[in-house]
């Protein structure tokens, strides 16, 4: 899994034309590039899309080569797809790119897109529960990744982790993960209580569409680009 | 949302409580009556396991009494609670929990949105609180990053955003350095000053003096064993000790002079202590 | 664990819509049988326990091969209907985390909240001859062998047109697909996945019913507090 905590600073922390950009515009851009991959019949101009998008993240300031390196997870599993189909090289090419243009495109999004922004986008879609639910997990997850890091701090000092005893190791690790369990569920107990005082009436957090405005023709038009070379170039 | 103050007002009773936790544990808070008034500052002392949190959540009606009476604004809590809580804010002991949403702004603003507050008097209000408790700067952060001075007051701006006429704060000064706690103490004592009910838990005695209006001191397995203003329960030794309290230093001081022929008035703080010793010395 | 890593751009459109419209229904009837809970409660259980699998899943057993994801114990703890939608909330949060393609979350759900809601029904239907490891754990073995060849069926239905991905410019068709291939990978990495997940849900219920037992006694999951409101309280 990604480092959280990294992409979280570089969503927060970007001043170039991409994070000014609207999360709308934004998720405009990925919804073209998924649309781009999946009409794609011919790597070829999937490439020059591909290009495109790290054109882009290279001028919007963007860790570009980071995100590089995430879209390739899933260049592994496309690979192992194509085995399946026991296709030729043009096969093997249009796959990883049919992966690999969308996971860019994704990643370019979150590390200029603070998380709270996208649930709160996608929350004016969303029934209350799921919204919400996103909320309350993303404020969850780094309590819990700090808890586990702990937890397994804990384990190696008092000599719970042995190299190579995987019998042993496994056990200590059920023991945190039981551990991380019963005081997830006992703090979900709290979070009610804390909802119950703080007047919790359906409404987690600001839900925001937005529009699209000045700042957004970067990454609307870059994705329509995509989109158009792949429709053109037949 | 306030009211002018009469301090003759009760606005909170709690009658010989009893309560018996899922794995059987059983808290008794009898002996006194707990009782606080309009405008009051309550401080509620007691060690570790004394009930202090318990008596704080069935005053907040999340816990329901298996014997014993309850009454906040006068109705039941635990079963009334949605008619009083917009007048009641919260800090509890871990802020980390107390925090829900992402960022500061959304997170101060939850309670004034969930009630339905407009849009624009809510911005108002965040901005406000922000302003009072000088983190106006930490508007869009994600409050998973801040400091834990800076939870803490983010915490503290949410319980206030409603401006409610009782606060209720579980240990609020636990992991605070000493400029720390002098600000919140400043700020409580500021909204008091406009006609904020307190009441508040905690453990240590040295930080009663400056403060409460009213003590009550809790022993694990006794419930109330003393109540009284703070120089009152500075001289019930045997209480604090129920309670598994250490007397303040001052006390401790005042004590053994009085024991060695120096009988001076017992302070509340530093200051009277200073003022008493000086007179004596120039006599 | 069954997740499909299968990125966007690579199932045929039918399917992956087919797959959003499902996950869409399934919510609602979940929902539906949710409704007499309170929110305040939903909602910290849904986050809590959502990112204690995200947790889970950042526990890598065997590197990009297999990780942990703990549907099978969340649907025990939770029940089937909030097993369900903290799938359907795991799935938007790996999509947004870059893990797993946009348009597979429909797919990747019904996968993941199918685990949830075997394992709890494999759990509790169980002989209480058997002791709490031994039910979790073969409960968990259930499970993820009957997901993986759902997760076969799905792939195998997406193979109904694999000359769409060869026939542009001259070049030979892709050839024959090789589900069988597939299969034989996925079953036979799976079985040790499914062991150790096995082992390790079943050391994790262990630890919950020595520690907290009244979590498995139905008093998470109860999915309507009409009847009786009482064994509805955390």
């Amino acid at each position: 899994m990604i480092d959280v905590a990294r992409v979280d600073f570089w969503a927060a922390n970007g001043s170039g034309p991409f994070h000014r950009a609207s999360v709308l515009s934004k998720l405009l851009f990925l919804a073209f590039v998924v649309a781009a991959a999946v009409s794609a019949r011919n790597p070829y101009p999937l490439a020059v899309g591909t290009g495109m998008l790290i054109v882009l993240a290279v001028l919007a300031g963007l860790p570009w080569a980071v995100i590089g390196v995430l879209s390739l997870y899933s260049a592994v599993f496309a690979l192992f797809y194509a085995v399946s189909l026991r296709g030729d090289g043009w096969t093997y090419a249009l796959l990883l790119l049919k992966a690999v243009t969308p996971a860019y495109a994704v990643g370019m999004v979150i590390v200029s897109t603070p998380y709270p922004k996208i649930f709160s986008f996608l929350s004016a879609f969303l029934p209350e529960i799921l919204a919400a639910g996103l909320f309350m997990t993303y404020r969850t997850l780094f309590l819990l990744l700090d808890m586990m890091d702990n937890f397994g701090t804990a384990i190696r000092l008092r000599g719970g982790f042995s190299p190579g005893n995987i019998v042993k190791n496994s056990a200590n690790i059920a023991k945190g993960i039981g551990a991380l369990l019963v005081r997830a569920v006992e703090r979900s107990s709290r979070l009610y209580a804390v909802m119950v005082v703080r007047g919790y009436n359906g409404k987690m957090a600001e839900t925001t569409i937005g529009t699209i405005g000045l700042n957004d023709w970067l990454p609307v038009g870059t994705g329509i680009a995509v989109l158009a070379t792949i429709i053109l170039w037949r | 949302m306030i009211k002018l103050p009469t301090l003759s007002e009760s606005i909170v009773t709690v009658s010989c409580l009893k309560h018996i936790y899922p794995d059987t544990t059983e808290i008794h808070i009898c002996g006194l009556d707990f009782v606080v008034n309009r405008g009051e500052r309550v401080v509620v002392l007691g060690g570790n396991g004394s009930g202090k949190t318990t008596l704080l959540y069935h005053i907040l009606g999340l816990l329901k009494p298996d014997e014993g009476r309850v009454s906040v604004f006068g109705v039941n809590p635990a079963t009334e609670y949605n008619s009083i809580r917009e007048r009641i804010g919260v800090l509890l002991q871990n802020v980390e929990e107390q925090i829900l949403s992402p960022t500061v702004w959304e997170d101060i603003a939850f309670s004034p949105r969930n009630y339905g507050i407009s849009k624009e008097e809510t911005g108002r209000m965040v901005d406000a609180v922000m302003a009072e408790l000088g983190i106006a700067h930490l508007r869009d952060k994600i409050c998973h990053y801040l400091s834990g001075g800076e939870k803490r007051k983010v915490a503290l701006a949410g319980a206030l955003v409603m401006r409610p006429e009782l606060l209720i704060l579980d240990e609020p000064f636990e992991g605070l350095d000493t400029r720390s706690r002098s600000e919140l103490v400043a700020t409580l004592n500021r909204r008091n000053r406009e006609g904020m009910s307190i009441i508040m838990s905690t453990h240590d005695l040295n930080l009663v003096g400056g403060f409460a209006d009213r003590v009550y001191v809790l022993a694990k397995g006794e419930g109330v064993v003393a109540a009284g203003t703070p120089l009152e329960i500075f001289t019930r030794v045997d209480a604090l000790q129920r309670s598994s309290i250490d007397p303040p230093v001052l006390t401790e001081l005042f004590n053994r002079l009085r024991e060695n022929g120096v009988d001076l008035v017992m302070p509340v703080n530093v200051e009277q202590a200073v003022d008493d010793l000086l007179r004596f010395l120039k006599k | 664990m069954t997740h499909m890593h299968i990125p966007d751009g690579i199932l045929p459109v039918w399917l992956w819509v087919s797959g959003f419209l499902i996950m869409a229904c399934l919510l609602a009837v979940s929902l539906y049988r949710l409704r007499g809970m309170d929110m305040k409660k939903k909602i910290p259980l849904l986050g809590v326990l959502s990112a204690v699998m995200l947790v889970a899943m950042s526990l890598e057993i065997i590197p990009i091969a297999y990780h942990l994801n703990l549907s099978v114990a969340t649907g025990i703890l939770l029940g089937p209907s909030l097993g369900f939608v903290a799938a359907v909330i795991v799935n938007l949060m790996l999509a947004f985390l870059g893990h797993g393609g946009i348009t597979v979350i429909g797919l990747n759900t019904i996968l993941l909240g199918t685990e949830a809601m075997l394992g709890h029904t494999f759990f509790y239907l169980l002989t209480k001859r058997l002791s709490t490891y031994w039910r979790a754990s073969l409960s968990t073995v259930l499970a993820l062998l009957l997901v993986s060849l759902l997760l076969i069926a799905i792939v195998g239905i997406s193979h109904v047109d694999p000359q769409a991905y060869s026939h542009e410019h001259g070049h030979d068709a892709a050839g024959t697909s090789s589900l069988a291939n597939f299969a034989i990978v996925v079953l036979s990495l799976g079985v040790i996945g499914w062991i150790i997940e096995g082992a390790i849900t079943g050391a994790v219920i262990r630890f919950i019913s020595q520690v907290r037992p009244d979590l498995l006694a139905h008093t998470l999951h109860k999915d309507t507090c009409r009847t009786d409101p009482s064994r509805c309280d955390l």
